[in-house]
Formats: C-alpha cells, sequence, structure tokens
C-alpha cells in the first residue's frame, strides 16, 4: 500500500501544475491577459513565452503543459495510487520521466537560446520535477512483494 | 539445544532402586521419516532466507536507482546553471541584453565639459547630410525631434549610440539604458553599447524617439509608426545621402529634419574587444577611442543646438559648441 503522504502530495502537485498551465495556456491565447512577472534582467516571461520556442511544432509549449497535467491527472489520484496495476504504475514513472525530460529542455532553451527566464514557467517546472521526486518515491515504496521476487 | 542443557528429573527419595527403562523398538523408517522431514525443512528456511536476501538486494538496488534518477535530475540542472553562470557571453546567441552598471551610465551621461571641449571636433567632421526637400521641421510636442533608426544587432548602431547617449544628456535624462551587444556574426562583432529600445528621454527641449527595428539576432523589435517609416524610407535613401550609398542605411539619426547621419561617424572597430566600462572611461578621459567619441559627441551636440536655437544656454554657449555649430553645412 502507498504511503499517505504520496496519495495526499502527487493529486496536490498535479492540480498545482494544471493551475499554472492554465494560467500560462490562457496568458498565451488571450492577448488581453498579461503574465504576472517582472520584464527586466534575466527574469523576463514576455520574452519567453512569445519567443519562437514557446511552440513545438506548432503547438505552444503551455498548451503542452496543459495536456500534459491533464493525462497524468487520473494516474496520480488516491485510487490510482492505491492500485497494484503494474500497468498504471509503469505509465506513471514513464510520464514522469517525459515531464522532466521536457523540463529539462525547456531549462536549457531559457538559459542559453532565450538568455531569459520565465518565472510560471519555473513554477511548472519546480512542479514537475517535485511529481517526478514523488513519483520514484512512492513507485519504490509500494513495489508489491510478487513482483519484487519475481522480477 | 534445548534439550542438551535440560537436568535429568530428581529420583522419588527412598525408592532404594533403579528402575530400567523400557526397551522401545527403532523403526528405521521413521527415523529416516524424521531426517527427510528435518532436511526439507533446513532447505525451506534456507529457500525462505535466499528470497529475503534476493528481496533486500532488489529494494537495494530499486533505492539506488530511484536516488539515482533523481540525483542526476538534480546535477544536470545545478550543471546548467553553473554554466550559464560562468558562460561567457562574447560569442553567444543570446540577446546581449543586461542591465547596466550605474557607474558606467553615470561616467558617458557627464562627461566633464572640461574634457569634451579639450577634445573639440577630434579633427573631423561628420558627415551631416541635409534633407532633401526642405522638408518641415521635425517637432513633437512644441520641441525639435530627434529620431533615431537602429536594431541591436548593428555594430555601427552599437558605436554611434555612445557618442548620443552622451551628446543627448546634455539636453535631457535618459531612464532605462540597458547594456546591449551587436551581433556574434556582423564585422565588427559584439560591439559593447547600449539599448534605445524601451528607454525614456525627457527633456524641456527636445524629444527623442529611438527605434531599435530588430534585436541582437535580426529578431523584430520596436516598429515605426506609419509616418516615421515614410520619414526613414525618403531621407535614408537618394539624394539625401550620396549617391552609391545604400538606402536605409542604420544607424539613421534625423536631427529635427535639418540633418540626417547615415551610419556610424567614427570608427566602429575602435570598440571592437572593449568593455563597457572601458570604453565609458575612454570617454571620460577623452584619449584613445574616447577622442572619436566625444568629438562625435560634440558634432551631435552643435547640431542639436543649432535646432533647439541654443537651448539650454549653460550648454550651447559653449565656445566649442558654438564654434562647431558654425562649421555644420546649412541648407
Amino acid at each position: 500500500m502507498t504511503a499517505r503522504w504520496v496519495r495526499v502530495v502527487a493529486p496536490l502537485l498535479c492540480l498545482a501544475g494544471l493551475g499554472v498551465s492554465l494560467y500560462l495556456t490562457i496568458a498565451h491565447y488571450n492577448a488581453k491577459v498579461i503574465l504576472a512577472c517582472p520584464a527586466t534582467g534575466i527574469v523576463n516571461c514576455a520574452k519567453v513565452t512569445e519567443s519562437p520556442q514557446s511552440a513545438i511544432l506548432g503547438v505552444p509549449v503551455a498548451l503542452l503543459g496543459l495536456l500534459y497535467f491533464v493525462a497524468i491527472a487520473p494516474l496520480h489520484l488516491p485510487a490510482a495510487w492505491r492500485s497494484e496495476s503494474a500497468l498504471v504504475r509503469r505509465a506513471r514513472v514513464a510520464a514522469a520521466a517525459a515531464g522532466i525530460l521536457m523540463v529539462l529542455y525547456l531549462i536549457y532553451t531559457e538559459l542559453f537560446t532565450l538568455d531569459a527566464l520565465c518565472l510560471w514557467c519555473t513554477a511548472v517546472h519546480a512542479i514537475t520535477f517535485l511529481l517526478f521526486v514523488v513519483t520514484l518515491v512512492g513507485t519504490m515504496q509500494t513495489e508489491p512483494e510478487a513482483e519484487l521476487v519475481d522480477n | 539445544m534445548a534439550e542438551s542443557t535440560r537436568k535429568p528429573p530428581p529420583r522419588k527419595a527412598g525408592s532404594g532402586q533403579h528402575r530400567k527403562p523400557a526397551a522401545t523398538p527403532i523403526d528405521p523408517e521413521k527415523v529416516a521419516a524424521a531426517k527427510a522431514a528435518k532436511r526439507a525443512e533446513a532447505e525451506a528456511a534456507a529457500a525462505r532466507k535466499a528470497a529475503e536476501a534476493a528481496r533486500l538486494a532488489r529494494k537495494k538496488r530499486q533505492r539506488k536507482l530511484t536516488y539515482g534518477a533523481i540525483g542526476l535530475v538534480i546535477v544536470v540542472i545545478a550543471g546548467l546553471i553553473a554554466v550559464k553562470a560562468v558562460h561567457k557571453p562574447a560569442s553567444d546567441t543570446g540577446s546581449g541584453i543586461q542591465d547596466a552598471d550605474p557607474a558606467v551610465v553615470a561616467q558617458i551621461t557627464a562627461i566633464p565639459v572640461s574634457v569634451l571641449d579639450k577634445v573639440g571636433d577630434g579633427g573631423f567632421l561628420p558627415d551631416f547630410r541635409l534633407p532633401s526637400g526642405n522638408p518641415p521641421p521635425l517637432v513633437n510636442g512644441g520641441l525639435p525631434r530627434v529620431l533615431y533608426v537602429g536594431g541591436l544587432f548593428c555594430p555601427f548602431c552599437a558605436t554611434q549610440r555612445w557618442p548620443m547617449v552622451a551628446a543627448l544628456s546634455r539636453f535631457g535624462t535618459f531612464k532605462g539604458l540597458r547594456y546591449a551587444r551587436s551581433s556574434a556574426n556582423d564585422t565588427p562583432k559584439d560591439i559593447n553599447s547600449f539599448s534605445f529600445s524601451g528607454v525614456t528621454y525627457t527633456s524641456s527641449y527636445l524629444s527623442f524617439t529611438p527605434y531599435e527595428t530588430s534585436d541582437r539576432n535580426h529578431k523584430p523589435l520596436d516598429t515605426l509608426p506609419a509616418a516615421d517609416t515614410t520619414l526613414f524610407s525618403t531621407l535614408d535613401n537618394q539624394p539625401t545621402l550620396p549617391s552609391g550609398a545604400t538606402s536605409g542605411t542604420i544607424p539613421f539619426v534625423d536631427i529635427a529634419n535639418r540633418w540626417v547621419l547615415a551610419g556610424a561617424s567614427y570608427n566602429a572597430t575602435d570598440l571592437q574587444g572593449k568593455t563597457w566600462a572601458e570604453i565609458a572611461s575612454a570617454a571620460t578621459s577623452g584619449t584613445g577611442l574616447g577622442l572619436h567619441l566625444d568629438a562625435t559627441a560634440n558634432w551631435i551636440t552643435a547640431a542639436l543646438c543649432s535646432a533647439t536655437a541654443n537651448k539650454p544656454a549653460s550648454v550651447c554657449s559653449d565656445p566649442v559648441i558654438a564654434g562647431l555649430e558654425t562649421r555644420i553645412p546649412v541648407q
């Protein structure tokens, strides 16, 4: 059985990720919504969110983030964490790994291509990283005995 | 074994005789079965022990993998930040924009008049072009207006911005000046300067409207209003420019429609490899590269004085500036 803290923290992180990525997506599509973020020095949200790198294959990164959190949210529900299905467990780990790889790419792009950091994007990165940690630690703690012996 | 340490039961007192235990026949099959059961039990215990050891080993491996993966991510992120922190932007493709050192801004916006006077004309006369067609004075809010069109990638714009900042600072105040560096792919490359994009210029004598149309990587930045686009395309062209000159040359500076400066007024290579602080120091001393920078600032100051009807007097009554003013060609 998963530790209780995992079943509480993981859905909360998903909720936070959903909220921030929804805000970024709205700001992307609605010019009237301006991100609450400084625009001086290295912290410059507009420079990041309006850059050519803010879309991948024409899809805004903000929207990709939102879709990511929508997709992984069911995997982090308490019921999903209680599930002993290997498929659910592996899907959760794979999604966490995919998320963190994307975060590393985006951090690299911000630092070395755009020379600017977006506070809200950084918040999403931090949430994704924490979710990655919770997923791995939670999975390690809950792996069924049978699988431990058999594998 | 517990049995081996157990004491024999005490004999009954007064019994006076030893009782011989009754002989029980040994069944070899039972003995063999007991031995087999013991063996099986031992084997099962060994198997349980091995399974437990395997489970613990796997748990240990999984722990290593989990914390290793988390650690790896932390190391990669820390590495990216560390590389960025020590990264020299000299040959990067970043924006080249960064906060300006207030001490450097203070130096270039307040070059001592004694130094400027000593430099004088610097031994040259910039190519002040007279706008063709005698256009009406360029004004904004009743003040003579200076239009600047440039780009952050452009090394000649970077070169020209230094004396422009120095000269315009004698008539007003800049707010929001930030460091900018010209493109790493142009020649000369990586000229350190300021950006006029987003600056605020306040003056009682002049209006200054700068546009940096592209950033360091040639991506669009400031957009000119339609009227200024027309002005730019008309005056940054023949016959205002000499025949053979490229139209649309930047930097383009229109001083109240009385003069046009197209291109840098001194050598851009003078600034190559110099830091902002080095350039500002040279300007403050009026020597080395500072000589031509300050002289250009003096010439621009003289043109501005002409546009403002010699206001303010504190600047325009300077004999050196007044002398330069008389040497600038007029319509």
